[in-house]
């Protein structure tokens, strides 16, 4: 039987949900039978209920976003010089031994010739000039007005992919096939060193423009950027819905190159739909 | 520096920025919240967000991938509060128990169902006044409130968070839930929102 202590002692643990096993029944009679004891636990419950219902959870103001997110680039920035002067001073000393260097430079050589051109990985902050969601807003203005118009235009999607192919953008151009598509458009750009591909389908009455970048340069980048809340969630889904511009229609997508930015009039849901259906 | 080195060096510093952005930038929201209430205002909260996540950044080598990456930001963060702001507070908050144990004994609280108590006990309370309240506990009963009843953390969570037993979790609760009764009790009170003995 529970008696008045342990009732007492276990009170909290019964507004938790976390009664230990066998102890909820003979609790319960307990409470049944000593109002001191239900006060008791009614009080407490009502505490517990004033802060769950008063006390808000609120979002990170975006300002703080920035902030840490700024901060972190710093402390990446300031990573990368001080290891180099860790490990140029390494090689100063002179007293490693020789062939252990050329042996850990051949097989860091290997290492980079076998993959990519390296970028430099210097991140800026993000702000709305160079926000890839916006660039990718306002370029699709300019093709729905005509003044931005595709390089060339196909009923055939593999044109597409071979017009990319030869137009040296380093890295993987991503093409969803949309099976409802009437034409597809592609053009291939460089803005600040920055290459970008644009694609762009007619589907029905409605046109949907892609974007895409490097993932180096739209993550970690010093001329476009994306905000905080879009690189989390890539990192994690990686997809992304700006929440920001919910008439605007925007859905991005990480590959294992490319960041993806699809614009379009498009229900929202529909475009989702259409982008995700293999 | 000679290039291949460089560009192994930023290789390692890319691949550990993304992973930190990837596992505990996420967490951004639940750590600011418990900023918020354990300092009580936005710029401190800020500050101290800050300063954890440049701490959690500059020793992501010791964090150990696949435990609970909450725990250990929480831990950062609760450090560096207790660094920052503990160390200018000479002696520890004190409670005076026989005035929340003389709280209980003296209100006349006939229901036991909690609506009516808590028209009974504080009336038109508002959500400024349980927050001041809340606010208002000393730190280590403060803690436990927020993290079990606003982030909905089970015992054993708390116990690992605050590096206590469970026990002292549930005493610190306990305590803390009364506490905040007493404070919110005489702060209704003193608003004439309800009769107080």
């Amino acid at each position: 039987m529970v008696d008045c202590d342990e009732a007492q002692q276990y009170a909290g643990d019964a507004i938790d949900r976390s009664l230990p096993n066998g102890i909820g029944k003979e609790f319960q009679a307990h409470l049944e039978k000593c109002k001191p004891c239900r006060r008791e636990v009614a009080l407490e419950t009502l505490s517990k209920h004033l802060v769950r219902q008063n006390v808000k959870q609120i979002a990170t103001p975006s300002s703080i976003q920035t902030l840490i997110l700024s901060s972190l680039h710093l402390e990446y920035d300031q990573g990368q010089s001080d290891r180099g002067s860790w490990l140029t001073g390494l090689l100063s000393l002179r007293v490693a031994l020789p062939a252990l260097a050329g042996g850990i430079v051949a097989l860091v050589f290997f290492l980079i010739v076998s993959s990519r051109t390296d970028p430099s990985y210097q991140m800026t902050a993000h702000t709305a000039s160079n926000d890839i969601i916006n660039l990718s807003f306002a370029n699709f203005a300019l093709m729905q007005s005509g003044k931005m118009q595709p390089e060339m235009v196909t009923a055939a999607p593999e044109s597409v992919n071979d017009f990319f192919q030869k137009s040296n953008l380093q890295f993987g151009v991503h093409m969803p096939k949309l099976k409802t598509c009437e034409w597809y458009g592609g053009s291939a750009s460089e803005c600040s060193g920055v290459k970008q591909a644009h694609l762009l389908y007619k589907v029905g009455k409605e046109l949907i423009y892609v974007f895409e970048v490097s993932d180096d340069d739209a993550l970690y980048g010093t001329q476009v950027s994306l905000p905080l809340a879009a690189k989390r969630a890539l990192a994690q889904s990686g997809w992304y819905t700006d929440p920001d511009h919910p008439d605007c229609n925007v859905v991005l997508w990480k590959t294992d190159e490319a960041v993806c930015v699809a614009v379009s009039t498009m229900k929202k849901a529909q475009l989702v739909a259409l982008l995700t259906t293999p | 520096m000679i290039p291949v080195l460089q560009a192994v060096v930023s290789r390692s510093t890319k691949k550990k920025h993304t992973e930190f952005e990837a596992e505990a930038l996420p967490h951004m929201d639940v750590l600011y919240n418990f900023a918020l209430r354990t300092t009580g205002n936005e710029d401190d909260a800020r500050d101290l967000l800050q300063e954890t996540y440049l701490k959690a950044y500059r020793f992501w080598d010791k964090y150990e991938k696949g435990t609970n990456i909450r725990a250990w930001l929480f831990r950062i963060m609760k450090n560096s509060y207790i660094n920052r702001y503990r160390k200018e507070t000479k002696e520890p908050d004190k409670v005076d128990y026989d005035d929340i144990e003389n709280f209980y004994n003296s209100i006349r609280a006939e229901s036991t169902d909690p609506n009516d108590l808590q028209q009974q006990l504080y009336g038109n309370l508002l959500g400024d006044e349980v927050t001041k309240a809340l606010q208002s506990l000393p730190d280590d009963f403060r803690t436990v409130v927020i993290l079990c009843d606003i982030e909905g953390l089970t015992y054993e969570e708390i116990a690992e968070f605050v590096e206590c037993p469970i026990g002292t979790v549930r005493s610190r609760l306990h305590r803390g839930r009364k506490l905040l009764q007493a404070k919110l009790f005489e702060y209704a009170k003193q608003q004439g929102m309800i009769k107080g003995d």
